[in-house]
């Protein structure tokens, strides 16, 4: 796999850009999640919400362009319905691109 | 010889595979449930942690391997609510004073601070990383906690004069820590943001930050709220192995 071009490495990428940033997301699975909330209070990035009211109350990922989510998954270990889950980690590019990763995957016992 | 351990946690029994043994896809012995388990835990119970129980997870930090053992560690224990509350707020003051000056989003200072940033980014491309700058937001707006209401923080500090690379020794030490507490039925979170007390004179003095010792990280210490303990998905990362005089890549 390749490492950093010049160009790459004097890039600085602007934080808040969509087009060259690509924070960590979770996908959330509405049909298990029963709005606990647990996930939104231990979020570090602040990225989670409760929503709606009654059986409608469910967790939602905040709207926000580079929402500061770092794939830690701390969501999904404190979810006890098994119901969040990161999807991809983050690639800031430019100077902060990641290197040498694969897709997310749990513990191996080899 | 085949013993099986066994505990409990959160109300449910599991079981272990055997210590000191390996057998392809045998259950995670209890170090390995530690290591893997182990989550920050960013919500904490009121409850203090007993005095003995953090004199016993400071001994695993002891005990730490390090360059020439040279130890070039400090540890400061804080379990003081007011004390901990007052950092936390000199933290935040700091932070917002940060926003101001390279949030770019935000500042008044507007294209300036865009260059201020840019300049930054590039003279501490580690502190300034898109993380913990979106942290510094977090963290200035109220919305990310430092210590997250942990009645106990363990800071340590680096000495200087170590051997080699102490940075790689501190952070040993507090990985044995931290293991060792969450073995113990504790939570942990590592709070890198604490080196920002590294500005208020009051702190120095009290934390007893002055050469050779460098406030590096501390360690917030206690009851979790709820089970955030638990196996999750992370990256696969590409390894490069070495064999037989070729090279192939492992994930």
């Amino acid at each position: 796999m390749a490492y950093l071009t010049i160009k790459e490495i004097l890039t600085i990428p602007t934080y808040t850009d969509p087009q060259t940033c690509r924070a960590g997301r979770v996908v959330i699975d509405h049909e298990r999640c029963n709005g606990c909330g647990d996930c939104a209070l231990i979020c570090p990035g602040a990225c989670l919400y409760v929503a709606g009211v009654g059986k409608d109350r469910k967790a939602y990922m905040i709207d926000k362009a580079v929402p500061d989510c770092m794939s830690c998954n701390d969501c999904a270990a404190i979810c006890r319905r098994g119901a969040i889950r990161a999807e991809h980690g983050y690639d800031f590019g430019g100077f902060y691109k990641a290197l040498h990763r694969a897709e997310l995957v749990p513990p191996r016992n080899f | 010889m085949a013993r099986t351990l066994t505990g409990e946690k959160g109300g449910r029994k599991t079981s272990f595979g055997e210590m000191y043994t390996w057998h392809e896809g045998m259950d995670w012995n209890p170090v390995e449930r530690v290591i893997l388990e182990r989550r920050s835990v960013r919500k904490y119970r009121d409850e203090q942690v007993p005095e003995k129980l953090v004199r016993r997870v400071l001994e695993a930090g002891r005990f730490a391997p390090s360059a020439g053992n040279a130890q070039p560690w400090r540890f400061v224990v804080v379990r003081d609510r007011d004390m901990l509350d007052e950092m936390e707020k000199y933290v935040r003051l700091r932070c917002r004073i940060l926003k101001f000056m390279l949030d770019w989003e935000s500042s008044p200072l507007g294209r300036l601070s865009w260059l201020l940033a840019q300049t930054y980014i590039r003279l501490m491309p580690n502190e300034l990383h898109p993380i913990p700058f979106g942290a510094i937001r977090l963290i200035a707006d109220g919305k990310l906690k430092l210590f997250h209401g942990a009645p106990t923080v363990i800071f340590i500090l680096m000495d200087k004069r170590g051997v080699s690379k102490p940075q790689v020794d501190v952070g040993i030490c507090g990985q044995n820590m931290v293991l060792a507490a969450h073995s113990l039925g504790l939570g942990t979170c590592w709070v890198g943001f604490v080196e920002l007390l590294k500005f208020g004179r009051k702190w120095k003095k009290m934390l007893g930050i002055r050469w050779p010792y460098r406030l590096m990280e501390a360690i917030a210490l206690g009851y979790p709220v709820g089970q955030p303990d638990g196996m999750v998905a992370r990256e696969l990362h590409e390894i490069d192995w070495w064999e037989g005089g070729r090279k192939r890549t492992v994930f």
